[in-house]
């Protein structure tokens, strides 16, 4: 259980800069999610924590004390990759065990903690078994158990359950949370999907092109983005209006009727292009004057007269204030 | 057409190929050292021809010589190709030219192998001369004997430089398609570099190495040209005496010199087991049990 921090780190691949001037604290104990588009930078930021790579510029500080040069078998940041990278000669038992047989830990005391992080991760009694045997889930949980057994000040997670189908998917972030809060580690996820990083963390950071582009608490990415690229990856429509760009939820969508209007809503005259009454819902795309298109869903009580929705028909948006967001 | 017999049908001119010239090769094979071989007259079955390669000195010293010239050439290239592929592995990785490089001496025949190695350590060889010219020794025919020797030193020199680079290659095929993401979990779980080598790489490669080694041994037992052009006549290598036999202008010594061939093919049967039996283990991510 160790603070980690980052301290102005940039990172070079040959010539080509893969992280510029990063500065991130995370907490003791807290679940830190590391998002953004692909070959934005996070598994390098993840790879420099872990120790495998040595940044360019910057220090990393675990508490209070430099471990920028620190090597990673000496570091105690566990790291769980992309793949589940089980050793396939050894059992499941002696793969979890690996960590410990590696710092020569007592044979009897290496049996009660193997077979106690197997427990964790819903595995007892599986230490015989070979990782051929096991379901691809079944892997990634032997694999955060051989993590989670050698007791690390950080836990790293690489996109785990990318190879994991949704359904699987759910269950190993409730896992992943459920542990991490009971043990009190302090870990460092990544992932390129919004909504598991949503699910899962304490606070995200929203890294792009290698720059921090905002670190928050899930919420704030979608009641307050910092930014317009922000607020895009966080599922956020943006039209352009006059004096810049115009940002908002397309949940908040609402037909304008003319009545509680506040001077301050945003108001838009949309073309229909394609309109689906789906009784609990109206889905609906529309054609901004700019040519920009959108998706939005409404709800069935904001109109009755359903052939005002009818392709071609021009009808009025109102985005209500609290629910904007201008960028310039 | 039924799918079975029409596969049938079209495995049949492979099946026939290899069923007439190696299984009816290897029949006749084993129906002559058992003793009926018409143009003597022999037509009843004996294990006679067996019995008397057992008492055959001979037999016993190039038995002896083959096993140990096979295995210590097999050892010495395995550890070589080994280590060439750990040495070269990053530099393939970044220029796969290097890959590429390796790969070459596999296309030279052994007997061009054979060849270089007489005209570079022989006594009339570049070396010798190289030490004679330098006042080293006082006329090339004082260099050592190393081809034609009684260690079969020439014969293994040949091999190593031969198959090393083939286990190299085999062992870097797999270091190259595992990448280092093994070893990068196992740093991240504490394992220094020794334990890296020990623990994730060596167990992760030795399915490839150890398969090559097999192949090799297996190669090396059998062949011919080599040994025939850098070893001396006696002790000789069992396929040496096998063909000189069979060479012989007395027909009566044709029985033994194919027991003696079916001998060579026997091991090479049980190497072949062995590998089929490793490969499938390492495929199933068991523990290999041979015996």
């Amino acid at each position: 259980m160790t603070s980690v921090r980052l301290e102005r780190i940039s990172a070079h691949y040959g010539a080509a800069r893969v992280l510029d001037d990063i500065t991130l604290a995370i907490e003791t104990g807290e679940l830190m999610a590391l998002v953004g588009p692909s070959g934005c930078g996070k598994t390098t930021i993840l790879k420099i924590l872990a120790g495998l790579l040595t940044p360019s510029e910057g220090e990393v500080f675990f508490e209070d004390r430099l471990v920028t040069n620190v090597s990673a078998e000496r570091r105690g940041a566990a790291m769980v990759f992309q793949k589940p990278l089980l050793f396939p000669y050894l059992s499941v038992g002696e793969n979890v065990a690996f960590g410990l047989h590696m710092r020569k830990v007592a044979r009897d005391e290496t049996r009660r903690r193997v077979r106690e992080a197997l427990e964790w991760v819903h595995l007892a009694g599986y230490e015989s078994r070979r990782p051929s045997q096991l379901s691809g889930g079944q892997e990634q949980r032997v694999t955060l158990a051989r993590a989670l057994v050698t007791q690390p000040k950080l836990l790293l997670l690489d996109e785990p359950f990318s190879a994991l189908d949704e359904s699987l998917r759910a269950g190993m972030r409730l896992l992943v949370r459920e542990l991490q809060q009971r043990l009190g580690i302090t870990t460092v996820f990544v992932t390129h999907d919004q909504m598991e990083a949503a699910a899962i963390a304490d606070r995200i950071a929203l890294v792009f092109d290698g720059r921090l582009e905002q670190c928050a608490a899930p919420r704030d990415f979608y009641t307050a983005p910092a930014t317009l690229r922000a607020a895009r990856f966080f599922g956020w429509t943006a039209i352009s209006a006059n004096r810049g760009t115009i940002a908002f939820r397309p949940e908040s969508v609402l037909m304008d009727k003319a009545s509680g209007v506040d001077s301050s809503d945003e108001s838009f005259d949309v073309a229909v292009v394609s309109f689906l009454d789906l009784g609990t819902r109206l889905l609906l795309r529309v054609r901004f004057d700019t040519g920009e298109e959108l998706e939005l869903e409404l709800d069935p009580s904001q109109t009755d007269d359903r052939r005002a929705l009818s392709p071609g028909a021009r009808i009025r948006l109102r985005v209500p204030h609290s629910a904007q967001r201008r960028f310039p | 057409m039924h799918p079975r017999l029409r596969l049938t049908l079209m495995l049949a001119p492979a099946a026939a190929v290899i069923g007439g010239l190696f299984a009816g090769g290897l029949g006749l094979a084993l129906v002559q050292s058992l003793g009926y071989f018409p143009p003597t007259g022999e037509r009843s079955f004996t294990p006679a021809h067996y019995a008397r390669l057992l008492s055959d000195g001979e037999f016993a010293a190039s038995l002896a010589l083959t096993f140990a010239l096979a295995s210590v050439a097999t050892l010495i290239s395995a550890s070589a190709g080994l280590l060439a592929a750990l040495a070269l592995r990053e530099l393939a990785r970044r220029r796969p030219v290097f890959h590429t490089l390796l790969q070459m001496p596999l296309a030279l025949p052994h007997l061009a192998m054979a060849v270089a190695v007489i005209n570079v350590i022989a006594p009339s060889g570049l070396i010798a001369r190289l030490a004679f010219a330098a006042g080293l020794i006082g006329e090339p025919a004082d260099f050592p004997a190393l081809v034609s020797d009684r260690y079969g030193i020439g014969i293994l020199v040949a091999y190593v430089l031969k198959e090393t680079p083939f286990i190299a290659v085999m062992t870097l095929a797999v270091l190259l398609r595992i990448g280092d993401e093994y070893e990068q979990c196992a740093r991240t779980l504490g394992a220094s570099a020794w334990q890296r080598l020990r623990y994730v790489t060596l167990p992760l490669v030795a399915p490839a190495t150890v398969s090559a080694a097999l192949v090799v041994f297996a190669f090396i037992f059998g062949a011919f040209e080599v040994p025939y052009l850098l070893g001396r006549p006696y002790p000789a290598m069992l396929s040496v005496i096998a063909q000189r036999r069979y060479m012989s202008t007395d027909l009566a010594e044709r029985p033994e010199a194919v027991a003696l061939a079916v001998v060579i093919a026997a091991v090479t049967g049980v190497l072949v087991w062995a590998y089929a039996r490793l490969a499938r283990a390492f495929a199933g991510g068991e523990r290999p049990v041979l015996f």
